[in-house]
């Protein structure tokens, strides 16, 4: 693609120019366009019922009687797309009494794809501040345990704000390096890595990623997934499962890892069952990448009108 | 500041970090201390009813803080003592300052089921409430008779909900007789700390 086309778009849409480079590389020019055009527009805020405190349909007629207009989302029954808001979603009683959780649809996903039993132990790595851990502890209904796990220390705060704003109790929380799960002495039978990433794929929430992150940063989050990956495969019982997510468009923090991962440790990819979405990248930015890779997702806001995000669960041979 | 440098500065800070928090299970004395402070707020059996099938955490820095743990938490807490102290676990239901018990707003919301010291307000009492504020006679549809003044009170709206913990500034029987503007109950914790300060 020439160069002036790149800059056109990049300085059209605000973007750093390399970040228009890549696009166009993995997209082609017609769907980076429509990408760039669907960032623009934002998302629709969306919140997840917590069942653990109430119904979905006990939190539908109390939000409708306060001139809330909800839709469902189709494939998560306790999930809500926010049509109207006649106030602040952060302030109204029903949040304050934990009935809901402010969460992006896509990232419903990761703990919905776990599937965790009542009886499970699960790891969750980056665990702050606590939508993927709140909804797994909801699947749980409570049971089991969750050992969740997050280094930030502000967003520690908030993990342990929203437990308990949700009424959970089935989870143990340390404030640790992920990569040094192993010292923990655990062994899970599911684990969710939301891994810290670029996070282009928030855009749509927070235009200033269009420039914020380099290629030094994809890097750089590319070598502590690996790590992370690394650590949570190590601590995964046998025929465990793992889901790990991005909300980063990267090959690089995506198929990359996964291909790693299924390179030097006993997994292999399973399908995550999702009748939507486009399938992993076999061939990204010049680099090819196993056929498994097809059983990953990826959604992207112009496609799925949601933010961009990368899943994909392995299980332990 | 850099994504490298950001998650630099928490690695740093993760490093060397000195514990001054103990998690322990609680010992039979500050056990039955927790106990009898519920059973002396909230009603006879309140305590016992509210820890069945849990175990009882305490954790000690600035102050000791109290948590409601199931067996499968226990068992990990148990597994990894000594090598990684947790941030928190199961559930948050108050704290012990000297020889009193605090009660939290989830240990408040657990209670609520076995107590008869509630008082319920209106829906515009409901909002005075989640902005932190006392809530007067006239926000307030009931109110319990055998209440004394001083004595806590769990606050709840008219769906039944539990909002805040409470202090009672008047006596039950005199309730009826008093006048709209009169601040009845004094806010010590609402939910909408969840909002001013939670996150």
């Amino acid at each position: 693609m020439s160069d002036k086309i790149v800059r056109d778009l990049a300085g059209r849409f605000g973007y750093s120019t390399y970040l228009v480079d890549r696009y166009i590389q993995m997209f082609g020019l017609e769907d980076t366009l429509r990408l760039l055009e669907a960032n623009e527009k934002g998302l629709m805020n969306c919140i997840r019922c917590n069942t653990l405190r109430v119904s979905p349909d006990h939190l539908l007629d109390r939000l409708e009687n306060k001139k809330f207009k909800l839709e469902r989302i189709g494939w998560v029954p306790y999930g809500f797309r926010v049509l109207k808001e006649s106030f602040s979603l952060g302030s109204t009683t029903e949040y304050l009494l934990g009935y809901y959780y402010i969460q992006e649809v896509a990232s419903m996903l990761p703990p919905h794809l776990l599937a965790p039993q009542p009886s499970d132990c699960v790891v969750d790595l980056c665990a702050a501040p606590g939508g993927k851990t709140t909804q797994l502890a909801q699947i749980m209904g409570n049971k089991g345990v969750i050992v969740a796990i997050d280094l930030n220390r502000e967003r520690m705060r908030s993990l342990r704000s929203n437990l308990s704003r949700c009424g959970v109790s089935n989870v143990i929380a340390y404030r640790m390096d992920g990569k040094d799960l192993p010292t923990l002495g655990v062994i899970a039978d599911r684990i969710l890595i939301d891994a810290p990433c670029s996070c282009d794929g928030v855009i749509p929430f927070d235009p200033s990623r269009k420039k914020s992150r380099g290629m030094e940063d994809i890097e750089f989050c590319s070598s502590i997934q690996k790590k992370l990956v690394a650590a949570a495969i190590q601590c995964l019982a046998s025929e465990g499962e793992l889901v790990y997510s991005t909300c980063s468009t990267a090959p690089e923090e995506n198929e990359r890892i996964i291909a790693e991962a299924i390179e030097k440790f006993d997994v292999q990819v399973v399908d995550t069952g999702l009748q939507f979405g486009d399938e992993g990248f076999r061939e990204a930015l010049g680099v090819r990448y196993p056929d498994e890779l097809r059983l990953a997702r990826r959604l992207y806001p112009h496609k799925n009108g949601t933010e961009g995000f990368f899943i994909c669960k392995l299980r332990k041979r | 500041m850099g994504l490298k440098d950001s998650l630099s500065a928490n690695c740093e800070k993760g490093e060397g970090e000195v514990a001054t928090i103990e998690f322990r299970i609680v010992p039979t004395d500050q056990k039955e201390l927790i106990l009898s402070r519920l059973d002396e707020v909230l009603g006879e059996g309140v305590g016992h009813k509210v820890t069945r099938n849990m175990e009882i955490v305490v954790a000690t820095g600035k102050r000791t803080e109290v948590f409601l743990v199931p067996r499968m938490v226990l068992d990990i807490f148990m597994k990894t003592q000594g090598i990684h102290n947790p941030y928190c676990l199961g559930m948050h239901v108050g704290d012990l300052i000297h020889d009193e018990f605090l009660l939290g707003i989830e240990g408040a919301t657990l209670c609520a089921p076995y107590t008869t010291r509630k008082a319920k307000v209106s829906d515009k009492g409901e909002q005075a409430v989640l902005y932190g504020r006392d809530i007067e006679c006239a926000f307030i549809k009931d109110f319990p008779s055998a209440i004394h003044r001083g004595e806590k009170l769990l606050v709840l709206n008219v769906f039944d909900e539990t909002i805040a913990i409470g202090k009672a500034l008047v006596d039950g029987v005199e309730f009826s007789t008093l006048p709209k503007e009169k601040v009845a109950v004094e806010n010590i914790l609402d939910r909408g700390w969840y909002l001013r300060k939670g996150t």
